[in-house]
């Protein structure tokens, strides 16, 4: 899945280029040019990029130390909101 | 423009705006009281809000300290003078790369700092790298950084107070005067030395009671602020200049106003828009930045700012690029500058009222940047100087924040007194600016990635990207050539001078680390194993 995520990534990269609309003068919606709502786009696919990637290629490992920073902070309630993970200073 | 005296309440309409401003600013000190109440008296609550952040907050807080002077400001201005190939040079390719460094740097930053118990990218830094030199010499490279990014805030907020109250006093030293006739898009206003110094003064006190908690609150309320007004300004705008029956109508009349190469991107070289696209890496070593990843309550907390920080990107960059546009249809006085397009248009064309609240916005949007850059550059200086050299336990928690207080009062001097020295254009120092921090983002990603970096390959990374960006800077005569570019492909293929300072520092970093010893296994262990 990461990989596929990467992929998308750099397609995104690349379709940002988009030198096919630099000189057309095309208009959408009556007021918006091409090479806005093309932009305006890529804005919107980058949002379902990152919504795909944060659901299917979370960084490993994150929610199991979210749980123990959790668990540190309860049972150290009204302390340091749970600093002392494994290998902390605090 | 400064239109009749109201009837009512006997005041000039400039006066009437004015007072608008001032109760949005009244509105802002009393957010940071309330945060005050909510301080519990230590260092990391006033620096990091006892990493209570949620995903909301975390989004409108981290969203509206990207969003500064340049987006509103900058971005209309911008394409007032080149067009909607804005959008795509900074606004598109700010949501791709923004969220990837969320994504790829923030969250792994942020948990090695709640591991590690950090504040500040230089007490990562020097931990990872194991060498205090690289803190030493940081240091003053962020703050001197900082220093021009503060400094975008300043003089736009002062422009824009002015320009917005335009009319509103009589006195000799407000007139402004423009090839020996008065401005009246200036001419009564409050002077911008005036407006900065209020602006200044506003947030270091909201900063200063409320610490990152205020911040972060003050963030989100603004970035609210600016986002809402900047539609319903859009819209108002629209239907004023574009005199149609119906909003469609009205955009369709304005765009059909506006000359072709303004609509596409025909002037616009392909190799220096593809090279913009290094810029918006900035953010992975914005020193804000870094301290507001890591007032997040979890990982997980990441999530919805990743996602929708480019929706948001649009919701604010589509209308001011579409208002710099038009504005190049809109008879525009010779005296009002490029950065004064969007305040002069809302302040000309908008009920009295409407251009109050959407001065309140403005202001908004440059105040939610720079709280958190105050804060920041006194969490440096208090951890990675005071404490870092003279001691931890000598110091109590509350000489600690004392301590940070202070030194942000004398950056915050040293910045508005350099403001007041001359005009640049927003946009160009916020380049310039940005440049500098993108060109440390291999520095930042190898840190985190790469076992083989080590702190002299930093260092000289470091080094050479301050080395390379004096250089170009002093060729772009500091800023004032406004169309200064590489040309390593001659001239019809121009590319940003970021890509020079990258590859300085790539080589640099690269090179430096594969002819020195590797980081030891120890040192390795607490920040790979994470």
């Amino acid at each position: 899945m990461k990989i596929l995520i990467w992929i998308l990534i750099a397609a995104l990269i690349v379709a940002h280029h988009d030198f096919w609309n630099w000189e057309s003068d095309q208009i959408f919606f009556g007021f918006m040019p091409i090479g806005l709502v093309y932009h305006v786009g890529i804005s919107i696919a980058a949002a379902l990029v990152w919504a795909i990637a944060c659901t299917f290629a979370w960084p490993k490992g994150v929610d199991q130390f979210d749980d123990q920073l959790e668990a540190n902070m309860k049972s150290d309630f009204g302390g340091d909101r749970g600093d002392r993970v494994d290998g902390a200073q605090s | 423009m400064n239109g009749p005296v109201s009837p009512l309440l006997a005041i000039n309409d400039g006066q009437i705006r004015l007072i608008i401003i001032l109760g949005y600013l009244a509105l802002l000190l009393l957010l940071g009281f309330s945060a005050s109440r909510f301080f519990r008296g230590t260092k990391k609550d006033y620096l990091l809000a006892g990493h209570s952040i949620g995903p909301l907050l975390l989004l409108l807080s981290m969203f509206g300290t990207t969003m500064t002077a340049f987006a509103l400001v900058g971005s209309s201005g911008e394409s007032f003078k080149k067009g909607i190939g804005v959008y795509g040079m900074l606004a598109s390719s700010s949501g791709i790369i923004h969220s990837l460094c969320f994504y790829v740097i923030g969250v792994k930053i942020y948990r090695i700092g709640r591991t590690q118990g950090y504040t500040t990218q230089i007490q990562f830094f020097r931990d990872r790298l194991d060498s205090d030199l690289v803190g030493l010499i940081l240091f003053p490279i962020l703050v001197g950084l900082i220093i021009p990014y503060l400094m975008i805030g300043v003089m736009a907020s002062g422009d824009v107070i002015q320009v917005m109250t335009a009319g509103a006093f009589e006195f000799e030293s407000f007139k402004v005067f423009k090839d020996g006739s008065i401005d009246v898009a200036k001419s009564g206003g409050i002077p911008t030395r005036y407006g900065s110094a209020l602006i200044c003064l506003v947030v270091l006190i909201y900063v200063f009671f409320g610490g990152m908690r205020g911040t972060a609150w003050a963030n989100a309320f603004q970035t609210i602020v600016f986002m809402l007004l900047g539609v319903v300004s859009f819209w108002l705008l629209a239907m004023k200049l574009g005199g149609g029956e119906t909003i469609m109508e009205s955009l369709s009349n304005l765009t059909a106003k506006v000359d072709q190469s303004k609509l596409t991107r025909s002037k616009m070289p392909h190799s220096l828009f593809a090279t913009y696209m290094f810029i918006p890496l900035s953010v992975a070593m914005f020193p804000h930045l870094f301290q507001h990843w890591l007032t997040a309550k979890s990982a997980n907390t990441f999530k919805l700012p990743i996602i929708m920080h480019p929706i948001f990107i649009m919701i604010v960059w589509v209308p001011c690029v579409l208002i710099g546009v038009w504005a190049t249809s809109v008879n525009i006085p010779a005296g009002v500058r490029a950065n004064e397009v969007l305040p002069f248009l809302v302040n000309s064309q908008i009920g009295t009222v409407m251009a109050g609240f959407l001065a309140a916005g403005i202001l908004a949007a440059i105040m939610s940047s720079l709280d958190s850059q105050f804060l920041c550059i006194g969490s440096i200086f208090t951890n990675d100087i005071v404490t870092h050299y003279l001691g931890k336990n000598r110091f109590t928690d509350r000489s600690q924040v004392w301590i940070a207080r202070v030194f942000v009062i004398l950056i915050v001097a040293i910045t508005y007194y350099l403001s007041q020295l001359g005009y640049r254009s927003v946009f160009t120092m916020a380049v310039w600016c940005f440049s500098g921090y993108a060109a440390l983002f291999p520095v930042v990603l190898a840190s985190l990635y790469w076992k083989r970096l080590t702190a002299a390959g930093a260092l000289s990374g470091i080094l050479a990207m301050v080395g390379s960006w004096i250089y170009l800077f002093r060729a772009s005569e500091c800023g004032a050539n406004t169309d200064f570019k590489l040309a390593p492909f001659g001239d019809q293929h121009p590319v940003m001078p970021v890509v020079g300072i990258l590859i300085c520092t790539c080589l640099a970093m690269v090179a430096t680390s594969y002819l020195t010893k590797p980081p030891s296994e120890k040192t390795l262990a607490k920040f790979f194993d994470v």
